[in-house]
């Protein structure tokens, strides 16, 4: 093909080229948004999980959430720890408690208390802060909690509330320390006290009692052998108030109650969905209605002489072209969309790399389909029609 | 105008109509889809104030929403009693953070509790007057039968006739019956029991006093008669600081203006929506703009004939409205049976009301006609001079 004809085509009629050019853009955007905000589900599933330091992780039996872990007997950690391959196992307790701030700001909090000598954290930076909790009534709390938590200059913690004290379950706390991990669709804030000092704030937790068991394993031990072995220990012992995971099955199954037993993952997984189908029909819609417009030329072309199959590529690389016209505005576009929706909600939107290639990839199929569809129009074209 | 051209204009060609009718239409769900999970997602959260048989609603000072629990001292209730213009005050309890349901000694979730005096009409659930005899008894509930199945009882299954083995706090909970109310974002379960039950599962309410000491919500009746802003006016007066008088609609508007603007879900659903509306925007541009191309030497000659750029104006914003209606219609039938699906398929309360598909059909022809001016300039560019 000497002419770029798919080019000229589209060069020539600019305005009806914009157009469709943000059809697809916005199909694409369509798309790229609703996999973020799937994408906020997920993370809200891992991000707590991904900043702990564990290997296996002992939970109570079919607390659904995260936040929703209820205590069990601590005795299950010293089982655990005497098991072959385990180098050691620290508790945390969790719970949701009653932030107040000075100025009187109200709005649950998720809390840990945590053992500020043990390795708790693989998050560095709250991991070295734990030493900052040297009094029951000390706490860490996350920079990127919601303003309604009440931050000295009303958007975000940080240094100027070191110091600041507030109340939790109505009793005294201090800032002593801030760290940045994030909000999620579980828990819009978090603190992080010393043990000594969760129990303070909560004097009713069941004594020898803990929320989440952390396993860290010797080197070289196989997590899933040893998971494998701590069930059975428990199993032997009727322990049934315990489940056992590896770091990557808990992941796996929070991900699972977030995305599919949640409501909010349920949604976002079918705005998937609808984007999808929507995208595809937009994508069609641009792609047939060019082809329309171009009939009496390619009539004419087929009248010379010019084969299906060379007007076939020329539609094709129409197709193409826009796709690509298309995508690239829009990945801008939804970009820009997931730093307003970041700013907007506090909930951070990775554009990842993979995403993005899975976007080109179905805009690409998205459209080369439809130009396909579109192509059968053009086989009916007959030169006779023309005139 | 007694020819409807743009009528027919838009049904001249059949095939290009069924393309246009499906991009705008997929354009009307796409709006619909996200304004319907958007309001599944409210409408899932206000259904227990909704049920209140109340005209106002007493509230802590503190409370937001209804996952803040904030709570207030019961004797504001006796004293919300003696106000002029009042018939009736009931205090009504909620529990959630650190409730516990275990059923056959493995399955263990958080479940809602809802309880007030069974003598007290607060809530409007036709089952408790049903079972209100069998709940007066020591370690009784009804069960939500729209509860998600994690409890341990199969969908469909009749607990009552199953009665697993079920524990509460580690104390015995033997279910009576069922009720309808929903889950939402906070709780997958909900339990209704006596207020003397209630006391008896959570001693550690309101630590060092009686559990019911300490109220969720005071449900206000007025007198046949009064003005209910009046005495919402009154009461406020009268109450201390520590606790709002809200009315009804008051309360379920601030339980919504909660979930929008303090947490992502009103933010990220109606940018999903604009987005719907913008791809509308772009489709019935290239329809309508694609129809005037075709027709530049019809509206040459009728200029020629000396018709005016306002007839061509009025022409083009009446095909943009054809446009939305013919698409609504059908954009409203898909969406009808997606809400359907979702419905059954997820539990999600997915509401479709004629006030909600007005809005989506004001949407649709805003769209429409956005488009419409877009594409104007074509036609008001036509001239007869290019025609031949």
């Amino acid at each position: 093909m000497k002419t770029p004809l798919a080019w000229y085509n589209l060069a020539h009629h600019k305005v009806r080229t914009v157009a469709a050019v943000a059809g697809v853009m916005f199909a694409v955007v369509l798309i790229f948004l609703q996999l973020g905000f799937r994408g906020t589900a997920e993370r809200t599933a891992s991000l707590v999980y991904e900043a702990l330091e564990f290997d296996i992780l002992i939970r109570s039996r079919n607390s659904g959430r995260l936040s929703q872990s209820r205590p069990f007997p601590r005795v299950r950690l010293d089982q655990a720890a005497s098991a072959p391959g385990v180098a050691g196992a620290s508790g945390v307790l969790l719970n949701y408690l009653r932030w107040q701030s000075t100025r009187g700001a109200t709005r649950p909090i998720l809390a840990l208390g945590v053992f500020p000598d043990a390795p708790v954290f693989s998050n560095a930076e709250l991991q070295t802060k734990l030493r900052l909790l040297t009094a029951p009534e000390f706490l860490l709390i996350d920079r990127a909690s919601r303003a309604e938590f009440d931050p000295a200059n009303g958007a975000e913690f940080g240094d100027q509330d070191l110091g600041t004290e507030a109340e939790l379950d109505r009793r005294r706390v201090r800032i002593v320390g801030h760290f940045q991990l994030g909000t999620t669709f579980d828990a819009d804030g978090m603190v992080v006290l010393s043990q000594e000092g969760f129990r303070r704030v909560q004097p009713a937790w069941p004594s020898k009692h803990v929320s989440l068991g952390l396993v860290r394993l010797e080197p070289g031990a196989d997590p899933a052998a040893v998971s494998e072995e701590l069930r059975r220990r428990f199993a032997e012992q009727q322990a049934v108030d315990v489940d056992v995971f590896t770091r990557d099955q808990v992941i796996e199954h929070e991900r699972w109650v977030w995305l599919w037993q949640q409501s909010i993952g349920l949604i976002f997984t079918m705005g998937v969905a609808v984007a999808l189908v929507v995208g595809s029909v937009i994508v069609y819609q641009v792609l047939s209605s060019d082809v329309t417009n171009h009939l009496p030329e390619y009539a004419t072309l087929k009248a010379m002489g010019y084969s299906d199959g060379f007007l076939s590529r020329v539609v094709l690389a129409q197709a193409v072209i826009l796709a690509l016209l298309g995508f690239a505005p829009g990945l801008a576009l939804s970009q820009a969309l997931y730093a307003l929706t970041a700013w907007k909600t506090r909930l951070p939107l990775d554009m990842t790399a993979g995403r993005v290639a899975g976007v080109l990839g179905l805009s690409l199929v998205m459209c080369v389909v439809s130009g396909l569809l579109a192509l059968r129009k053009l086989r009916g074209a007959d030169p006779a029609d023309l005139y | 105008m007694r020819t409807p051209l743009a009528w027919h204009n838009l049904t001249h060609n059949r095939r290009r109509l069924a393309v246009a009718l499906a991009g705008v239409g997929f354009a009307v769900v796409l709006m619909f889809t996200e304004l319907g999970f958007r309001n599944a997602l409210f409408d899932t959260t206000i259904q227990i104030p909704e049920k209140l048989n109340a005209d106002l609603i007493l509230a802590s000072k503190a409370h937001k929403g209804l996952v803040s629990f904030e709570r207030f001292d019961r004797q504001r209730i006796y004293q919300a009693r003696g106000c002029p213009g009042v018939k009736a005050v009931y205090p009504f309890y909620l529990h959630f953070y650190g409730v516990f349901w275990k059923a056959r000694g493995e399955v263990i979730h958080p479940i809602r509790l809802l309880a007030f005096s069974l003598s007290d009409p607060v809530i409007a659930i036709p089952e408790i007057a049903v079972f209100a005899r069998a709940l007066e008894e020591p370690g009784t509930a009804l069960l939500d039968r729209r509860s998600k199945p994690l409890y341990g009882i199969p969908r469909g299954a009749d607990p009552v006739a199953a009665q697993p083995a079920i524990e509460l706090n580690h104390r015995a909970l033997r279910l009576v019956g069922e009720f309808e109310l929903g889950t939402d974002f906070l709780a997958d379960g909900n339990l209704i029991l006596s207020d003397r039950n209630f006391a008896r599962f959570l001693p550690g309410r309101a630590p060092g006093k009686d559990p019911l000491s300490v109220v969720d919500l005071g449900v206000v009746q007025v007198a046949d008669g009064a003005d209910v802003e009046e005495v919402r006016d009154a009461l406020a007066r009268l109450l201390p600081d520590d606790v709002r008088v809200y009315t009804k609609q008051a309360f379920i508007d601030r339980e919504i203006a909660f979930w929008n603007n303090s947490t992502p879900i009103g933010y990220v659903f109606f940018l999903g929506m604009m987005i719907g509306f913008l791809v509308g925007v772009v489709v019935c541009y290239q329809i309508i703009s694609a129809d005037i191309s075709d027709h530049v030497p019809e509206f040459a000659t009728l200029k020629a004939m000396g018709y005016r750029n306002r007839y061509f104006m009025g022409f083009v914003l009446q095909e943009a409205f054809l446009l939305s209606i013919l698409s609504f219609l059908p954009g409203l039938l898909v969406s009808l049976g997606i809400y359907t699906l979702l419905a059954k398929g997820t539990g999600l309360l997915m509401v479709l009301n004629a006030p909600r598909a007005a809005f989506i059909f004001v949407l649709t022809a805003a769209m429409c006609l956005c488009s419409g001016v877009l594409a104007m300039r074509k036609v008001l560019a036509a001239d007869p001079a290019d025609l031949f």
